[in-house]
């Protein structure tokens, strides 16, 4: 997910140690009877830590998520299309910003946020690093990139954190949409030509697994799930997350005659939810490596509009300062 | 907002904030320029809503058959 522990690592459990026992505790405290913490209140410096990480590696996912369906405005099958797509990637520029405000609270700054991602040393959710190829992908990734979004960001609205829950809010009254234009895009082509309805079958066999894997790794290899249930930074495990998300989706697939890549894939009664296949989990740590198919292009895109952008802030910064020299010398 | 001056944040804040029909107004001032209290003193703040329960209506018992109070 945006959100999901990339780190792969156990974090260390010095904080608790080195914070102030009795503020430690009347913060679990005050967490463990979910009220908010807000940016001046006191914090466990691994709390601020952790959330830094997560809310600014959400953020980098909604900035670095525009880049697979910019790359297919301009080529929008019509201007219905057209206009749709563009005002969603313009919500995910806002999901940037709100999130990009909520982490700057906690005393990082925008401009170490960007130079980390930048650098490569922020990471974002592995499903950006997987190419757009067809005009279906862009309803793929509505129906189910927006979808597991969704379905993560949904509990995070009552996560601990005041500025991120509340950001989360205004995010999720935006996401349905992101998702049901998707749906209605796949809808559309499984209901149409051979051709079209091949497309959306074969845009659902290539994002279907990378879904899968937005929730993160399996529970049993996620070491830090505890701890971030227990802070409310993370209000369900990864695998609850897949397995609601799976149950949702499968449904949806088949009512437009579409059929989900996993021959394992399968109704159990006893459960009251479908069993699913191994998802590939080299494949994941893989795209969490760096490798993914599109990582480099991804990277280069961001460095390559920043740089671009550079003098329209050098301009705006000098103009601003010349407006405001003269205001005073006018005073 | 992140800005040069108040114009561009003024618009940023529209493309950011007013998607959805969020408000009627914008207005942005330096984050340095806010004054704003203190969480510690959130107690002497705002316990004068808890402590006077009488300000809220439902303080009153009213005997039933009386209506449209
Ligand atoms: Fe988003
Ligand atoms: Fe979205």
């Amino acid at each position: 997910m945006y959100t999901t522990d990339l780190s792969g690592k156990k974090a260390k459990p010095e904080a608790a140690i080195t914070e102030n026992p009795a503020k430690l505790a009347a913060f679990e405290a005050r967490v463990a009877a979910d009220e908010f913490i807000e940016p001046k209140d006191w914090m466990p410096e691994a709390y601020r830590k952790t959330l830094i990480r997560q809310i600014s590696q959400h953020a980098h996912s909604e900035i670095v998520g525009m880049l697979p369906e910019g790359n297919w405005i301009t080529r929008a099958p019509n201007l219905r299309r057209k206009a749709i797509l563009l005002a969603k990637v313009q919500d995910e520029a806002g999901h940037g910003l709100y999130l990009y405000c909520a982490a700057e609270t906690l005393g990082v700054s925008r401009d170490e946020m960007t130079e980390a991602l930048l650098s490569g040393k922020a990471k974002y959710s592995t499903i950006f690093n997987y190419p757009t190829l067809t005009w279906a992908d862009i309803g793929a990734i509505g129906w189910l990139v927006d979808g597991a979004a969704i379905m993560n960001q949904v509990p995070l609205q009552r996560t601990s954190y005041g500025p991120y829950a509340r950001a989360m809010v205004r995010i999720c009254k935006e996401e349905s949409f992101h998702q049901r234009q998707g749906y209605e895009i796949m809808m559309h082509l499984a209901a149409g030509t051979d051709a079209q309805k091949r497309m959306a079958q074969d845009a659902l066999d290539r994002w279907w697994w990378p879904s899968l894997m937005m929730f993160g790794p399996p529970d049993d290899k996620s070491p830090n799930t505890e701890q971030s249930m227990r802070w409310r930074i993370k209000r369900d495990t990864n695998d609850e997350l897949r397995q609601k998300f799976v149950d949702i989706t499968a449904p949806q697939a088949e009512a437009i005659g579409l059929s989900v890549p996993d021959p394992a894939l399968k109704w159990n009664e006893t459960r009251g939810a479908y069993d699913f296949g191994d998802v590939d989990w080299e494949e994941f740590y893989a795209v969490v490596r760096g490798e993914g198919p599109v990582a480099k292009e991804r990277n280069q895109a961001r460095v390559k509009a920043w740089e671009n952008g550079a003098w329209v802030r050098e301009a705006a910064r000098v103009h601003a300062e010349k407006r405001a020299n003269a205001k005073i010398a006018a005073e | 907002m992140h800005a040069a001056d108040g114009k561009m944040a003024l618009e940023h804040a529209r493309d950011t904030y007013t998607r959805r029909m969020e408000g009627v107004s914008l207005w942005v001032l330096p984050s340095a320029q806010i004054i704003a209290s203190d969480p510690g003193d959130a107690a002497a703040l705002f316990a004068p809503a808890e402590d006077k329960i009488y300000r809220h209506p439902t303080f009153y018992k009213i005997p039933d058959g009386i209506t449209h109070i």
